[in-house]
């Protein structure tokens, strides 16, 4: 169960790819989160995965990502042998969304929200509750060696209610807004007792507007649910402005004064901070997942895993961090300890020879690549070294004050700003500043 | 990543073309071996050079056309695998740079004259204190093959 004065931190398994690094640490974490489409691709793998979180006693729920059929149908497609069709794990969504979704997918179009009448909400509504709770069962029902452990098949720890994206301020954001409302509203009534969890998917630029916000908020609190989730669609923490901050802060101080518990779906060291305000917890990936944008990145190189930097919660390339150590005063490994990260990967990677630091950042030119990838042994020391380094941050944040984090943080910038401009670590500070404050 | 053929805005000259320059200009200086496009680690060295003998120098040289803080701080990274460290730019752009921050680097600046081809010292590099034997070494090696 999540730990009391810390933020519940949820690992969402992006792929069983992944799967290594969520088995290992999620122990340290409040629970695990996976997307509905990887347990229709994997439906075996994410099961028997889902049954060891539980057994573990943690908190486990499947993401419907409703959202990604009111989008464009494409980022949901893939190239199959009749020609380009939706790929195969949303198409079983699709069916087991429900008629709206079915009829909407065999047209070859997005919903939209005049799709929507009251009994169609509230059909959408049991279909999106029905999967969450049961289609790990269903599984085990259709499997010959698996039938007769189906009452033991565990259920998720909370279901979220369906959502789209909320495309702020642009045309017809307003009936999304509305289309959301009603479902979160419609889903409280939906027959069930697992704990019902809201999602407010939205652009971000809501955040320039604080009026505008708060009334949202207040619209969705008042349907009532337990648990909210945001998802401020391509929020980066470190970029935030200083208004968009204060807003999203007074819109978690909003929830916590309503005695509701509000999530950031994909958050990092900020989120961990706004615990101080009342938001509960948040999710990421495991390397790193912070921030998500609704718009799917589609055939880009994989992206190399950088070192999570702790003093400045940022990912950065570790030879920004090597060049920047004897600026820093850290001349061997246990400054390096002290100074930026004690973790176990840490100590066992640097060994005591800071020279070992490149380990975090190896290189490797694959056949038939003109431009070098970073090792698979580089990637995963970078992502234990992350899910470790987040549970000190979390520790660390809830050991602390508001007021101690912020002098924290001021002081932390005040060092960084000072470190000279020719040092890339010396211009990935500011972030510091913004946050500190929000406490 | 290739060298960019880009041409900044209002200008007739790509990185590409301070390449050659700057290459000539190294070999002028005694660095018998050199290479573009050196990769380290999700870097790239636009030009990178050794000198013969047994204790080869070696020369790191960040080309760009306007961006120079940035070109600053790839060549400062370079210093962990290079003796020398150098921006080079078009000659007039090379030239109006606040040297400040290069001195406090021990970052040299070159002129590159795109018409001439001429490369100019405007400030020579300081022999790096924060190069790794355990890059530099490696680097002298493969050049050295």
């Amino acid at each position: 169960m999540p730990d009391s004065g810390r933020s519940e931190v949820y690992l969402r398994l992006g792929s069983h790819s992944e799967k290594q690094y969520v088995l290992k640490t999620f122990p340290l974490f409040s629970g695990v989160i996976v997307g509905a489409n990887l347990l229709e691709s994997t439906p075996n793998a994410t099961v028997s995965f889902a049954i060891r979180v539980i057994g573990k006693d943690k908190l486990f729920a499947i993401d419907p990502i409703t959202y990604t059929f009111g989008m464009d149908l494409e980022y949901i497609k893939s190239e199959t042998k009749g020609g380009k069709g939706l790929k195969r794990s949303f198409a079983k969504l699709a069916t087991e969304f429900g008629s709206l979704v079915e009829h909407a997918v065999k047209k070859d179009r997005p919903l939209s929200p005049n799709d929507f009448d009251e009994a169609g909400i509230a059909e959408f509504c049991e279909s999106i509750y029905s999967y969450q709770a049961e289609r790990m069962r269903t599984f085990f029902t259709s499997d010959a060696q698996l039938q007769q452990f189906t009452a033991e098949c565990p259920g998720p720890s909370f279901v979220f209610a369906p959502y789209f994206f909320i495309p702020y301020r642009t045309s017809g954001w307003r009936k999304w807004y509305e289309l959301n409302l009603a479902l979160a509203s419609a889903f409280v009534e939906t027959d069930g007792k697992i704990e019902k969890h809201g999602v407010i998917c939205i652009d971000q630029s809501v955040l320039e507007d604080e009026g505008d916000f708060l009334e949202i908020c207040g619209q969705f609190l008042e349907a009532d649910l337990p648990a909210y989730w945001l998802w401020f669609s391509a929020l980066t923490e470190e970029k935030i402005s200083e208004t968009r901050l204060q807003t999203l802060a007074n819109g978690v101080s909003l929830f916590a004064a309503a005695e509701r518990r509000l999530y950031n779906l994909h958050g990092g060291y900020l989120s961990a901070l706004l615990s101080k305000r009342g938001l509960t917890g948040f999710s990421h990936g495991v390397g790193y997942g912070e921030g998500k944008d609704v718009v799917p990145v589609i055939g880009v190189i994989v992206p190399t895993v950088n070192y999570h930097y702790p003093p400045l919660h940022i990912r950065t390339s570790i030879i920004d961090v090597e060049r920047a150590l004897s600026d820093l005063e850290i001349s061997d490994a246990d400054d390096f300890h002290k100074k930026v990260c004690d973790c176990t990967v840490c100590k066992r990677v640097i060994a005591g020879d800071l020279k070992n630091l490149r380990q975090f950042g190896e290189f490797v030119l694959k056949i038939g690549n003109q431009r070098e990838s970073q090792t698979p042994d580089s990637a995963k020391k970078c992502r234990f070294h992350f899910l470790l380094a987040r549970r000190k941050e979390i520790d660390h944040v809830a050991d602390l004050t508001p007021a101690q984090l912020k002098q924290e943080l001021r002081e932390v910038a005040r060092e960084y700003a000072a470190l000279p401009g020719y040092l890339i670590l010396a211009s990935r500070w500011k972030h510091l500043r913004t946050w500190s404050k929000a406490l | 990543m290739r060298l960019s053929k880009k041409k900044s805005k209002g200008r007739n000259v790509a990185e590409c073309d301070l390449c050659r320059p700057v290459r000539r200009f190294l070999s002028g200086e005694g660095y018998s071996r050199i290479v573009e496009e050196l990769q380290f680690f999700d870097r790239s060295i636009d030009v990178y050079g050794l000198t013969s003998g047994e204790e080869g120098k070696t020369v790191a040289v960040e080309l760009k056309l306007t961006k120079w803080q940035k070109a600053l701080q790839q060549a400062a990274l370079y210093q962990l695998c290079s003796d020398y460290a150098y921006v080079a730019m078009p000659k007039k752009m090379a030239h109006s740079l606040e040297r400040k921050s290069f001195r406090e680097a021990g970052i040299g600046i070159l002129a590159v004259d795109t018409v001439s081809k001429v490369v100019e010292v405007v400030l020579p590099a300081i022999l790096s204190e924060q190069t790794k034997g355990h890059y530099i070494g490696f680097y002298k090696e493969m050049l050295r093959r």
